[in-house]
């Protein structure tokens, strides 16, 4: 899939890209929303990421010009978290809207989330990842057939985790998407349950799980 | 554009304008009733004294028209110098018959006037009289008689010039003085402004230290100086706030961003492995972590300071919010053995985001202090028109002293010990700007021993 940067800081650029190339998208940016433009007039991109502050054109008058005749996904990044720009955003038809400085797992999830909307894929309930189980409708987990019993919250980090597999996940994303705190805040609570849920998952067997990616977060997947 | 004019010559233009309109009134209001109170006087003497000339000529029963110029007659008129009396036939053409005393000699040979009024004033052709006739049969023909009796107007005239003329003349010294009179008055009043124009070129953000002396400022403008007082106090306090923020904001920020820099230096220093350079990379980020952290609290206190009231409408039921944000610490608290409990209910109006992200550093920050295996209760109560919600932990307490200062910005009680485990030191200071944008309070009751509870007073709904 086919992904277009407009963003005028160039480190910001050519990180993303290395970034975003390495989990398997193929990226193109552009430093001036006039480049950024006849870049997407010329290829085809499932989706934009589209910094506001731009030279020239600002990223508002872009996402106009995209939106005249597109229904491309775009994302719009950004230095100012008010309110009122991010309903300006979402009102202009951006699909989401992120602040900067944010963390590289979440746009990422950000952008597998906005892609998977234009698909429509419905979310399976049973999920298999090497030997281990687990069956949402039954709130089961199984692992080698043995079944593991587990609390609410491991179940959903579990889960969480299983549906992103091989996809790392940042603290912040799991605390919001578990425990659904939508703000910053200052506690080790996802290292504490990872490690009792690696208690319960990895430690009786031998094949490890759940991996943690020291500074970014966590990811559960077959590295056998 | 041209200058504007200074205040005080202003107020002593307008002053003169309005005192030179003032002064010509009360002159030619005064001119206007001597004038007609002149008139009325002559009119009055002319009265009498014709009556008095009736009353002779109807007692002397005058034989003829010739013996009208009798002794008697002559000598009522002539005794006053400015009076005349002009006999003429009552059928046009009223030819003159004889005149007495001072007539005006075109009056004497020609006709007398058409006088309709009994009085009148007859100030043509260089004429300035007063006349008032009267008719009358005399004689013992029965002659019909017209009989004039004139006096000359010109004294009163003269005098009524003379008014004008010393009036004009004094009239420009008069404006000059009520227009210099108000203008130094002015410039007197104006003057402690002075004061005020001193301390507003003195005063900058780097001395804010200046005050207005109040003493002897006249009352409207002593209230002003206090006010500025109180404002400069402010200033003052504030920009020192934002000062001691700037230092210790880059102070906070230079220990990690060293750490950073000298780490990527170190590594570099040589060849490594590459598990060298990720332990490095893993080293930075977890130190960048600390330092996004800290400037995403600070962006946080920014934005919330300008919250719109709108976003405070949403009705919040405390113990909900308190239970999400305690399931969120849970598990932390359990690997301490400490418990968390919720107590009692209450609702308030306010940001639902904002009262999670108050309850949740005040536990974040109680789980932090709390001995293990110990409870931290979270009480909702209501109390003196408030909502309630307070945190206690039963760990070592705030010394009295620092009970004011931990909601500082950077402020820790103990050194160094909070950074460690990963406080930004603004969780507090977040707390307080929360509550005040709720309109409410956040206060600590502890001891240097402990216990320490934190209580969010909510304004009722």
């Amino acid at each position: 899939m086919r992904v277009l940067i407009i963003e005028d800081e160039i480190k910001t650029a050519e990180y993303l890209q290395q970034g975003l190339s390495e989990c398997g998208y193929v990226v193109d940016y552009a430093l001036t929303g006039t480049d950024g433009i006849h870049l997407f007039r010329t290829q085809k991109y499932a989706l934009v990421l589209l910094d506001v502050n731009l030279p020239e054109k600002d990223g508002w008058s872009i996402l106009q010009e995209i939106r005249l005749g597109s229904d491309t996904r775009v994302i719009m990044l950004t230095a100012s978290g008010r309110l009122s720009n991010k309903v300006k955003g979402l009102e202009l038809g951006a699909d989401d809207y992120l602040v900067k400085p944010f963390e590289f797992p979440e746009l990422v999830a950000r952008i597998r989330s906005v892609l998977r909307r234009s698909e429509k894929i419905s979310e399976i309930d049973a999920v298999q990842v090497a030997d281990l189980e687990i069956d949402a409708a039954r709130r089961g987990v199984y692992r080698s057939g043995q079944r593991i019993e587990l609390t609410t919250k491991e179940f959903s980090l579990l889960q969480l985790l299983m549906r992103n597999a091989g996809v790392v996940m940042t603290r912040t994303q799991i605390i919001s998407l578990v425990w659904d705190i939508n703000f910053d805040c200052d506690t080790n609570v996802v290292d504490v349950s990872i490690k009792r849920l690696r208690a319960k998952i990895d430690e009786p067997f031998e094949n490890k799980l759940i991996h943690t990616l020291r500074g970014v977060g966590y990811v559960l997947e077959d590295r056998r | 554009m041209s200058k504007p004019l200074s205040l005080s010559l202003r107020i002593g233009l307008s002053i003169s304008v309005l005192g030179s309109v003032l002064v010509v009134l009360l002159f030619s209001q005064s001119w206007l009733t001597l004038k007609s109170q002149l008139e009325k006087l002559a009119d009055t003497r002319l009265e009498q004294k014709l009556d008095q000339l009736i009353h002779t000529i109807n007692e002397s029963a005058f034989a003829s028209l010739s013996s009208f110029e009798s002794h008697a007659l002559v000598d009522l008129v002539t005794g006053h110098p400015d009076l005349g009396l002009l006999v003429c036939n009552i059928k046009p053409p009223r030819e003159t018959l004889f005149a007495i005393g001072n007539v005006p000699a075109e009056l004497v040979t020609g006709f007398c006037p058409d006088l309709t009024n009994k009085s009148e004033t007859l100030r043509e052709a260089g004429l300035n009289l007063q006349a008032r006739s009267t008719a009358l049969t005399a004689g013992e023909n029965g002659d019909q008689l017209l009989l004039v009796l004139l006096s000359s107007r010109s004294d009163d005239s003269n005098l009524l010039a003379a008014y004008r003329h010393s009036t004009l003349l004094i009239l420009p010294v008069f404006l000059m003085i009520i227009g210099v009179g108000a203008w130094w008055i002015a410039r007197r009043g104006l003057a402690p402004l002075d004061r005020f124009e001193k301390l507003a070129s003195i005063v900058s953000t780097q001395d804010l230290r200046e005050r207005i002396v109040p003493s002897g400022l006249p009352m409207e403008l002593n209230v002003l100086a206090g006010s500025i007082n109180v404002m400069l106090e402010r200033l003052e306090n504030e920009v020192k706030q934002l000062s001691d923020f700037s230092d210790d904001l880059a102070h906070e920020l230079r220990s990690p961003i060293s750490n950073l820099m000298g780490k990527a230096q170190v590594a570099l220093s040589r060849e490594r492995t590459s598990l060298e350079y990720k332990e490095t990379l893993e080293s930075c980020v977890e130190e960048l972590g600390r330092i996004t952290r800290i400037v995403s609290d600070m962006l946080y206190l920014a934005q919330t300071q300008q919250t719109e009231i709108d976003d405070l409408t949403e009705r919040i039921c405390l113990r909900d919010e308190a239970l999400h944000v305690v399931n969120l610490f849970r598990v932390v608290a359990e690997d301490k053995g400490i418990t968390l409990t919720i107590e009692g209910t209450g609702t308030i109006l306010g940001n639902r985001l904002m009262v999670q992200r108050a309850i949740s550093n005040l536990l974040s920050n109680a789980i932090r202090h709390a001995p293990d295996c110990t409870n931290i209760p979270v009480v909702i109560s209501r109390k003196n028109q408030a909502v309630l919600l307070s945190v206690t932990n039963s760990g070592l307490g705030i010394p009295e002293e620092q009970t004011e200062a931990v909601f500082k910005r950077f402020y820790r009680v103990d050194q160094g010990r909070s950074r460690e485990e990963g406080g930004t030191g603004l969780g507090l200071s977040i707390v307080r700007l929360i509550m005040k944008n709720h309109q409410g309070d956040v206060t600590v009751v502890s001891s240097a021993a402990g216990p320490t509870t934190f209580n969010l007073w909510f304004k009722l709904t």
